[in-house]
């Protein structure tokens, strides 16, 4: 049956106080009843053109509704009607259209982000509910949530604000490390838009490398694991950069405690092509100068990173992305100084000590995004990431007399890393609103160096030790189908396939993954999910602070890849339009997990590391609260999460289960911010974790007399458990209160923070001494040591 | 200048006082004390049995261990379930250590001597016990000898702690290892100038650097970063990589008096030198005691190391009661 639609000028209600929505002209065109068309384009925010992902996009009449992608992009089929489309994205004003569906449309939307206090006030908008999702284990940030919190020096982290969430475990106290779920540091999958970044930290662990001021966005998933998303077996910190403004040239420039930065974006052509450039550098070498050097010579430590990132768009169908990473941080100590020689007054001796430890990223990616037709959206790219950590220690002796000079030289260089190259194809097809499918691939070359050290001295030709490079190529292949089966129930079923290529070894995996939704009643959903993971390279760490010594190395002949079966079930509550609430348990088993043998450690660098690992399984399991208010003046989420992580080895601990370092049973945050004034935002968080466990010796016995004769050790030592003890339970409050105030030539702004605002010793290691006892009997005691007690800071932004 | 200067450095001492290290005591449980006690036992005549019996002590306990021996333990050994003679109280500084000082380090009493022999294929059991402390079991076996087939010696360059190449004295030792079951050796060497002073309880046999890399060692001994330095008492080893087959390992002795006999400018200082190589078959529980407290002790240092923690075949006690079985070879050196 078919009838006839003349010229469609549609009047509009108004909606909200001060919105109306656009008049939307549709030609005159036949059009059938059954017939189906698609509205598609871009989301984006208003004023600057950044791509906004995740926003609703819904046919109020129809109920039905979609998603924009990665890159902002949405596409919606629906029967030819009347229809009322509503965007909505959580901190922006809600949008809305109203028009006669009869054709085949592009609408690209710009929401305008919500800046002021009674814009907060009047914004209709909200997230996506909950239970409206199939995705489960899934948390986003947006930048904005992400500088509204405290942080330790002002110096706003991203990994440490994820620490905040239910199922995230921090590592040592301060420090940015994630454990997500019972999985280790290794396990976390970090995209830095779209492409891995093997050591997230500067610092030695206790800063991430993610400058804040360079982020639009930040996605976690723990569990649920869409099929597109796969190498790590934990989690996916999908971190995306900021695009540039494509309307007018902004910036702000940061003078902080720990680091200072700036950031410029802009259009080089305005609406087409725009650029962002942010860096940031520690002053730490600079401030502490007078203090640590001296006429011999220096000593110092520094980093710095840099984010570029160009967007070029061809046309409403094409666009080029182009984003670059660099961060390196640097310690170093040198000297040079001569000493008299009483033979040779006049000739002293002279001598050289030079030593520097160097580590940091580099990524970088090229993207294509291409709108093939109305319904299908495709995403290509080429991404480059290096990690590398050098050590370098040089030492020169002269010892000069009238008939000649002895020369003594001792250098030693140490290496490790992973370079990856990889070619990415990724298509979203969203022939229905019943159905969302994307499919794609990957092929990974990577090129690993877990430890090469080249040693020279004067009486010995030049050795290299360690292992060489090892080059490995991994291949991936998804396909998912994000589906709505009743308005009850929804699923999202894919399949992954991959394979690591490495020397005379080839792992193949399939991987299936199921998340499905059931409409329990409206505003309550059940979520249920499995996700098999595979993991083909691993990172060998002593300290699991994220040191730059931790090696990454790949599955081979003798270590297989990583694998793991992750089960979660929950409910998920939406009350009120203000409130969402999430209860999940899961049961996670780990296969495969390697570490050091006992004895071994990373100084022991001759051995080839596939001969110091054991292999062997873990365990987690859990259960986690969020309750989370999205809006009004005062929002925030409460956390909390009962979980247990187990390891077992066959050789370590005698064979028997133990529990993982980072295992902590309770871990309770609360994290708010409010609004005071226009001008004025206030933010505090609390944290309650139990304390980490870590390895002890109780008792001590005497061992056999030919070990004292030699070492003048005789005494052995009774570690009973492997991780057998818990350090006491740590808890913080952080605060902070940032004042705005409008300049003549932009926005300046300070930002005054309290870490640990109540100065509580939470402990970072154990150290053994012996100490007096009030008795006056000498005794050996375990001394937790903690070095972050309460640390006032204040920072300075200026915005324009 | 002077004022820029002043606010430099008392803003960085702000920062560094901030961030100052504080802390705390972790409270410790109390432990009971157990029974702690060595005994590796050989086939043959070359060796006595000692049993060395202490207690163990808390780890905030600061007292000598010297303290903690046992000298009224209740030693029962059977042989094939046969109860042997009890062992007796020796002086351990009379039998041992020849007034060797061990610092402390080392139960000043406890040491036990058996007159029994123990014999290869015999099955060995051990129950001990201590007023206030408890009782303790074990099993242990003798295992087959395994018989040095070739010894050679020789120079060669080797480099010294001071990276400075030197002489260095080499051995070559060829045995056939018993195929379809893991075997556990234990190769160490003792210099003498004459053979009546090759004494079986001589603690001061020299070091040995394993030359055979695919041999990868259960303990650190081939960690080039930590200067020339092996652990005492000789090369523990597996027979993973070549069982049922001959092998041959290739080790450096570090003694300067053998590298002179060998270069032939041993002086006047002696007119022979004997050179035992002894290879022992350990049980495992013997191999893993002896390799685990190696491993403990050598890391012990290295805050970045993976704890160890040492095997005992003693259930809710500490130490070794394991057997072993050596095969030897003296070379006379002149």
């Amino acid at each position: 049956m078919f009838f006839t639609v003349g010229m469609v000028a549609l009047s509009f209600a108004s909606h909200g106080q001060n919105q109306l929505d656009k008049e939307i002209k549709v030609d005159k065109v036949r059009a059938s009843v059954k017939e189906k068309f698609t509205i598609h384009g871009y989301v984006r925010e208003k004023g600057s053109g950044e791509d906004l992902l995740g926003v609703n996009i819904f046919d109020v009449r129809s109920g039905k509704g979609t998603v924009s992608n990665y890159y902002g992009y949405y596409s919606l089929t629906l029967p030819s009607d009347s229809i009322h489309l509503k965007y909505s994205y959580v901190g922006y004003s809600e949008d809305s259209r109203l028009l006669f569906l009869n054709s085949d449309l592009e609408i690209n939307i710009d929401l305008e982000a919500g800046q002021t206090l009674e814009e907060v006030v009047i914004l209709s908008n909200k997230p996506i509910p909950l239970h409206e999702m199939t995705q489960m284990s899934s948390i986003n940030l947006t930048s904005r949530q992400i500088e509204s919190m405290p942080a330790l020096g002002s110096e706003v982290d991203v990994l440490k604000v994820l620490q905040l969430l239910p199922g995230v475990q921090g590592g040592h106290e301060g420090s940015s490390g994630l454990f997500v779920r019972g999985g280790s540091q290794d396990q976390n999958l970090i995209l830095l838009d779209g492409v891995p970044v093997y050591n997230a930290f500067h610092l030695f662990g206790f800063l991430s490398v993610f400058n804040s001021s360079a982020i639009s966005n930040v996605e976690l998933i723990k569990g649920s694991f869409p099929a597109r998303y796969g190498g790590r077996l934990s989690s996916v910190i999908d971190i995306k950069m900021k695009e540039g403004n494509n309307q007018k040239l902004k910036g702000n420039a940061t003078l902080g405690f720990i680091s200072s930065k700036f950031t410029l974006e802009g259009p080089i052509k305005k609406g087409t092509t725009s650029f962002m450039v942010s860096g940031r550098r520690t002053l730490f070498d600079l401030v502490g100068k007078p203090f640590l050097n001296s006429r011999r010579g220096e000593t110092g430590y520094n980093f710095y990173d840099l984010n570029i990132k160009l967007n070029h768009r061809f046309s409403s169908r094409d666009r080029v992305l182009f984003s670059i990473y660099n961060g390196r941080d640097k310690a170093f100590e040198n000297e040079k100084f001569t000493t008299e020689d009483q033979n040779n007054p006049e000739l002293p001796d002279r001598t050289e000590n030079d030593a520097s430890l160097r580590w940091g990223n580099t990524t970088s990616i090229i993207r294509w995004n291409h709108v093939i037709s109305d319904k299908l959206f495709s995403n290509i790219s080429l991404v480059y990431s290096d990690y590398t950590f050098r050590t370098k220690d040089r030492h020169l002796h002269e010892e000069r007399s009238l008939e000649d000079t002895i020369t003594v030289i001792r250098r030693l260089d140490a290496q490790s890393g992973i370079e990856d190259w990889s070619a990415n194809m990724d298509f979203d097809f969203i022939p229905s609103p019943a159905h969302y499918i994307r499919w794609g691939g990957n092929i990974i070359a990577h090129n690993f160096t877990p430890g090469i050290t080249a040693f020279e001295s004067s009486f010995k030709m030049d050795t290299v030790v360690g292992a060489l490079k090892t080059p490995a190529t991994e291949y991936n292949l998804y396909f998912e189908d994000e589906l709505t089966i009743s308005s009850r129930f929804s699923a999202n079923l894919g399949l992954r396939f991959s394979a690591f290529d490495v020397a005379d070894s080839l792992y193949k995996s399939w991987q299936p993954r199921v998340g499905i939704r059931y409409l329990v009643f409206p505003g309550l959903a059940f979520k249920a999910s499995y996700s098999k993971m595979i993991q083909f390279i691993h990172l060998l760490t002593n300290s699991g602070v994220g040191l730059p010594t931790d090696l990454w190395v790949p599955s081979t002949d003798q270590v297989e890849p990583q694998e793991s079966n992750q089960y979660a079930a929950g409910l998920a509550f939406d009350l009120a339009d203000q409130y969402q609430i999430s209860l999940e348990g899961y049961f996670k088993q780990m296969n495969n997990l390697i570490e050091y043998e006992e004895g071994a450690s990373f100084l022991n660098r001759e051995a080839n590391w596939e001969d110091k690992v054991e292999a062997g399984n873990g365990r987690a399991y859990g259960t986690e609260l969020q309750i989370e208010k999205r809006f009004g003046r005062t929002t925030g989420w409460l956390g909390y999460t009962l979980s247990w992580s187990n390891r077992q080895f066959e050789v370590i601990n005698q064979g028997r289960r133990f529990p993982f370092k980072f295992d902590r049973r309770h871990n309770f945050n609360l994290s708010l911010t409010h609004r005071l004034k226009d001008n004025v935002l206030l933010s505090g968080s609390w944290v309650y974790t139990s304390g980490i466990a870590l390895t002890l010796p109780l008792q001590e016995y005497s061992g056999e007399l030919i070990l004292i004769a030699r070492r003048g050790l005789g005494v052995l030592q009774d570690i009973e458990k492997r991780n057998g003890f818990r350090m006491r339970t740590t808890h913080r409050l952080d605060l902070s209160a940032s004042f705005a105030k409008k300049k003549k030539h932009g926005e300046r702004k300070w930002i005054v923070s309290i870490y640990n605002a109540y100065s509580r010793r939470n402990p970072f290691f154990i150290k053994r001494e012996f100490r007096r006892d009030k008795d006056g009997v000498h005794r050996l005691r375990f001394i937790e040591q903690s070095y972050f007690p309460i640390i006032p800071s204040i920072a300075y932004q200026f915005n324009f | 200048m002077i004022r820029f200067s002043t606010f430099y450095k008392g803003f960085t001492l702000l920062a560094l006082i901030s961030a100052c290290e504080q802390s705390a005591d972790l409270a410790i449980p109390a432990q009971s004390p157990k029974l702690n006690v060595y005994s590796s036992f050989g086939a043959g005549d070359n060796h006595d049995w000692i049993f060395v019996i202490s207690q163990s002590k808390s780890i905030v306990d600061t007292t000598s261990i010297s303290q903690f021996g046992i000298p009224n333990a209740e030693i029962s050994v059977f042989e094939n379930d046969v109860l042997l003679p009890s062992p007796q109280l020796v002086d351990i500084q009379e039998y041992f250590l020849n007034g060797f000082d061990i610092g402390g380090q080392f139960p000043a009493t406890g040491m036990y001597l058996s007159n029994i022999k123990p014999q290869a294929g015999s099955q060995y059991r051990l129950i001990l016990s201590s007023e206030g402390i408890g009782t303790i079991e074990a099993e242990s076996r003798i295992p087959d000898k395994v018989e040095i087939l070739t010894v050679e010696l020789d120079t060669v360059m080797v480099e010294d702690v001071n990276q400075i190449a030197v002489t260095g004295a080499n051995a070559r030792l060829r045995f056939k290892d018993p195929g379809n079951q893991p075997n556990f050796y234990h190769l160490f060497v003792e210099i003498s100038p004459d053979e009546t002073s090759l004494n079986v309880n001589n603690i001061f046999g020299p070091q040995l650097r394993v030359n055979n890399p695919e041999l990868n060692l259960d303990t650190n001994e081939d960690d080039i970063l930590s200067e020339y330095q092996t652990l005492p008492g000789g090369i523990f080893f597996r027979d993973a990589i070549f069982d049922g087959q001959e092998y041959e390992i290739s080790f450096s002795i570090a003694a300067q008096l053998l590298v002179r006999f060998l270069r032939g400018n041993a002086g006047e200082e002696f007119s022979t030198l004997n050179v035992r190589f002894a290879l022992r078959n350990l049980t495992e529980e013997n191999y893993w005691y002896h390799v685990t407290t190696r491993l403990q002790l050598s890391v012990r240092n290295d805050p970045f190391a993976e704890p160890v923690q040492v095997r005992s075949n003693l259930e809710d006690g500490f130490g070794l009661f394991a057997g072993f079985n050596q095969d030897e070879v003296i070379v006379i050196l002149e």
